[in-house]
């Protein structure tokens, strides 16, 4: 038990990018806004492939849920899908933010350069 | 912008769907494309954005093709590490089979785009065969529905429309049904709080929606209780005529309508989609009395019956045959020729020759196909006879024959499977382009025309087609070349001729194959075109250009003649004074409106046995100067005028066709005929013969018809024809408003040039015509690619013969004379074998197209010039070729 939930922990640095995405796109996190706020925010031009599998692994995981929307005409008569970050979700960044503090700690002089 | 003008382009989206078909994302990849295209739209006008549509398209195309390929490799190397042998070698084959075709860019590229045109022609035929003939009706349960009909041996037609009172005999007598319903035409004028409009409607039984099985989008649909005489008068409303005429309001349901100026309750709306049959816009009850219930001589109801369960079509045929012959002796005057027929609704439902039309159709692509095929096989025999170094060396090193076989149909099986997608995708663009040609008062007698397009089914088919070409092809070549003669192919580096001998043999007799199939092809596309093109602009016995025409229909209140008179009267002086008319006359039915009317007449001085031995002729209702405005020629005797009175002598005028049929050698001014059932029906005196009309090219061309002033039986149908010396459409208002003076309550049924009637009227043949002619041009161009290609290589292989014969004293003229003397026999022998062919090609487009077309010597004559020119001009570059062969050169590349 205690190793599954750190290999559920262990979070890769895209992995990272979309949680945080979804947690800026508040109510509105369904795939549209996700790839522009990564693409604004996170100077990250993804691919659409990418991000569903990125989105697939993460709820397999339990970090995010996701649920459909009313079917839009916009969008031919197809429903939305909006995710939402699960505390898991939220942990494993809390965990992921700290190891980076930690390892970033006294290299100030050396990251903080231009 | 809406959303809907803002749509994704079709095409690109269902290769998306397709691309991503079975995958959770699907529809979250539709969703987020299309929401995306509408973003885009907005900001950048809808060119860009269908631009900027394709281009995901074909980026997700790209890594969807990677995806595949890296998952392959990847599976690949595990198998190989794992020791999987079957699939291991396959892989293995795979990879080296792309290599090579990577190696050869453009043969690869000539047989991809060769079996592309050739599959992608099949599965455009295949979607129109499936969709219009196999499977035209998506309703539940369809397979257990029947159309029930008459039929009589002495109608060139099938299937009969059905008499009220044989209709209710057979639904009391009949239990092989669960359901037995019928129905009739209805169109009906609408009226309301809007403009008037003539809508497209059906009086059916009570019970056709549960026979249908049916459910409302609103309201209720009817039901059994509706359909008793004296009820109250209610109407379903289909879909498109609720949204369009009511703006989709739901509180139309128990709102008042009128129809035909009658008072109609709105009771229900029908499902969206639901438009059986033939487009109906609405349906009310087809309420008998007791003196049309009796009726048994006049057919009009179509009759759809649900087979009970357990019960099969054989039985209820059986059944039905039985109920027919008692009815027959019941009632031996009127059901003397007829008898009931039992079909399936969808064999029943379709026009009698769209089968045959589409399989023509059909085997038009499939040799296209062939021929495509042909030219595959010769580009192959010809690589293989490029590679026989290579194969002769795998072969040495020990190789086995099935080995080399099975990397050569791997190859062809690579090609075939590019091939499919681009094949579906051109399909699509041609299905497309059919449906935009096609105008919706036409489609609407087409039931499935709105499904075709790509699906699962024309996939499928696009895909076995493609695997079974892959393998027929590759394995001709295949077997050649992994028969070398090792040893001097190898010595000689493939070029000896010695070898290629029976290769070489064997593409010669794949170009005789591929003329033998072009020569018919050609000929059936000439011949389904000439029609389309003469029926569309050929003579039809009058002039349609400058004509405008105006129809309508008048309602049951215009119940007494002089009414209805004076109504035509009055609308054909109004049309007469709109501008740019020179002169406007009318006509019950014109040529090329779907409607006919016919009587049984009786000649003077012929008694017949019984009122059925009558002869039955077009009838034709006309005013003053009918045939002066169509331009139809009065060959003897004079046309109507005003001293045709009401009460003056009743007079006819009959066309050339009667007058030859009925008086031939005499002269028909004069005789007498009389009209209709009465026996009390006045004697018609003829007054003028008038030259042959085609009114339909289907059936009724230049038949026998009977014209009658429109003063003495004025006709509830009324055509207006007013005639312009300038610009036809430029009418269309100035009638409208002619009507609108006349009535204002009348709306038109129809409006238009009588070219354009007789343009839409013919689509369908123009239509044949034009997808026959695009086969005949494909097969026309890859039989000359296939010539031209086998004369050029067969050139290049000879330079070192054709250096010889030069050195040895060989002009240039007789090298270019041998060059084309060969190209002359090949082609000589393929027409030989494509003339006895294409004489059975032409009897069957004859025969597919009703007979409207014939097969002539000149036209099988022409059609065989052009190929026998064509195949000359594909061999003259290559005999110039050989003619500059440097013989010092050649002999040197010893």
């Amino acid at each position: 038990m205690q190793a599954m939930s750190d290999q559920a922990l262990y979070l890769g640095e895209f992995e990272q990018m979309v949680l945080l995405a979804i947690l800026q796109c508040g109510d509105a996190a369904y795939t549209v806004p996700l790839r522009d706020v990564l693409a604004e925010r996170g100077g990250r031009e993804i691919s659409r492939g990418a991000l569903y599998t990125s989105l697939d692994r993460l709820e397999s995981k339990g970090l995010v849920t996701s649920k459909l929307g009313e079917p839009l005409a916009v969008r031919g008569g197809r429903a939305r899908r909006y995710f939402s970050v699960t505390p898991d979700g939220l942990t494993a960044l809390r965990a992921a933010r700290a190891a980076l503090a930690n390892l970033s700690r006294d290299l100030e002089s050396v990251l903080d350069r231009s | 912008m809406s959303a809907r003008s803002s749509r994704p382009p079709a095409v690109a989206e269902r290769i998306v769907a397709a691309l991503s078909h079975g995958s959770p994302w699907k529809e979250t990849t539709l969703g987020d494309l299309s929401e995306e295209h509408a973003g885009v739209a907005a900001r950048r006008g809808r060119v860009i954005a269908a631009v900027w549509y394709w281009g995901q398209t074909i980026a997700i195309v790209v890594s969807t093709v990677a995806g595949v390929a890296a998952d392959a490799w990847r599976a690949g190397i595990k198998t190989l590490r794992t020791g999987d042998s079957p699939m291991r070698v396959l892989l293995t084959e795979f990879r080296f089979a792309v290599r090579t075709l990577v190696r050869q860019p453009l043969m690869a590229l000539a047989v991809i785009a060769t079996m592309a045109l050739g599959l992608g022609a099949n599965a455009a035929a295949f979607s129109m065969l499936n969709e219009l003939v196999f499977r035209p009706f998506p309703f539940p349960g369809v397979d257990r529905l029947t159309m029930l009909s008459e039929h009589s041996a002495r109608d060139p037609f099938p299937r009969e429309s059905v008499a009220p009172a044989n209709f209710l005999d057979w639904r009391r007598q009949a239990d092989r049904f669960d359901r037995m319903v019928a129905y009739g035409f209805s169109d009906m004028n609408l009226s309301g709080p809007f403009e008037a409009t003539r809508v497209h409607g059906f009086q059916v039984s009570g019970e056709f929606f549960d026979t249908m099985q049916v459910q409302p989008a609103s309201g209720r649909l009817l039901d059994a209780g509706d359909d008793v005489d004296g009820k109250g008068r209610v109407v379903v409303l289909g879909d498109a005529l609720w949204k369009r005429t009511f703006g989709g309001r739901s509180d139309v349901i128990g709102q008042a309508v009128r129809l035909d100026d009658a008072p109609y309750t709105v009771v229900g709306i029908a499902p969206s989609g639901f438009e059986f049959p033939q487009g109906a816009e609405f349906w009310v009850p087809l309420a008998m009395d007791a003196p049309t219930a009796a009726v048994r001589n006049e057919r009009y109801l179509t009759v759809i019956a649900r087979l009970r369960p357990g019960a099969s079509l054989d039985d209820a045929t059986a059944q039905m045959g039985v109920i027919g012959a008692r009815l027959r002796q019941q009632y031996p005057v009127d059901n003397r020729d007829h008898l009931p027929r039992v079909q399936t609704l969808t064999l029943g439902m379709i026009d009698p020759g769209m089968p045959q039309i589409l399989a023509m159709i059909q085997v038009g692509a499939v040799v296209v196909l062939l021929i495509g095929g042909a030219n595959i096989v010769n580009l192959l025999l010809a690589r293989g006879c490029d590679r026989q170094r290579e194969i002769a060396v795998r072969l040495a090193i020990g190789g086995s024959r099935w080995q080399v076989i099975r990397q050569l149909l791997v190859e062809s099986l690579v090609l075939a499977a590019v091939a499919v997608p681009v094949a579906l995708v051109l399909a699509q663009v041609g299905l497309d382009a059919l449906k935009g040609t096609m105008p919706p008062q036409i489609v609407r007698f087409v039931p499935g025309w709105e499904n075709l397009g790509i699906n699962l089914a024309v996939t499928g088919i696009a895909l076995t087609g493609a695997v079974v070409a892959a393998v027929m092809l590759g394995l001709f070549p295949a077997l050649q070349a992994s028969r070398p003669d090792l040893t001097s192919v190898l010595r000689d580096g493939g070029r000896t001729s010695t070898t290629g001998a029976s290769r070489q043999r064997m593409r010669r007799l794949v170009v005789v194959a591929e003329l033998a199939l072009a020569l018919p092809l050609l000929v059936a596309a000439a011949l389904a075109a000439s029609g389309g093109y003469k029926f569309a602009s050929g003579p039809q016995g009058y002039d349609p250009a400058g004509v405008t025409m105006m129809q309508l229909t008048l309602p049951g209140t215009f119940d007494v003649p002089e009414r209805r008179r004076l109504f035509a009267e009055r609308l054909i002086e109004e049309s007469a004074r709109v501008p740019g008319v020179t002169a406007a006359a009318m006509i019950n039915m014109a040529p090329t409106s779907q409607a006919s009317a016919s009587r049984a007449v009786e000649i003077d001085g012929r008694p017949v046995a019984t009122p059925n031995d009558r002869p039955v002729i077009n009838y034709r209702i006309v005013s003053a100067r009918y045939f002066d405005v169509m331009s139809i020629p009065v060959l003897r005797g004079r046309e109507f005028g005003s001293q045709d009175r009401a009460d003056g002598d009743p007079v006819a005028v009959v066309s050339q066709a009667m007058a030859d049929r009925f008086w031939p050698n005499q002269d028909a001014v004069g005789k007498r005929i009389r009209v209709g059932d009465e026996r009390d029906a006045p004697w018609l005196t003829i007054v003028g013969v008038t030259g042959n009309v085609i009114d339909d090219w289907f059936i009724r061309r230049n038949a026998p018809t009977i014209y009658v002033p429109m003063t003495q039986r004025p006709s509830y149908t009324i055509t207006v024809v007013a005639r312009t010396d300038g610009d036809a459409a430029a009418l269309v208002p100035g009638l409208r408003a002619a009507l609108q003076t006349t009535d204002p309550k009348q709306p038109p049924t129809v409006l238009t040039t009588l070219s354009k009637s007789l343009h839409d009227r013919t689509i369908g043949l123009q239509m044949i015509g034009t997808t026959m002619g695009i086969l005949g041009a494909i097969a026309l161009v890859l039989a000359t690619i296939g010539i031209y290609s086998l004369m050029a290589y067969d050139v290049s292989r000879r330079r070192q013969e054709i250096g010889v014969r030069m050195a040895l004293g060989a002009t240039r003229g007789e090298i270019v004379r041998n060059t084309i003397g060969q190209a002359g026999r090949l082609t000589g022998v393929g027409i030989v074998i494509g003339l006895v062919l294409a004489v059975a090609a032409g009897r069957g487009v004859e025969s597919a197209l009703f007979g409207t077309v014939a097969l002539g010597v000149p036209l099988v004559a022409g059609i065989t010039a052009v190929l026998v020119l064509t195949a000359l001009v594909a061999t003259i570059v290559p005999a110039r070729l050989a003619s500059k062969v440097d013989p010092a050169t050649a002999l040197q590349a010893r």
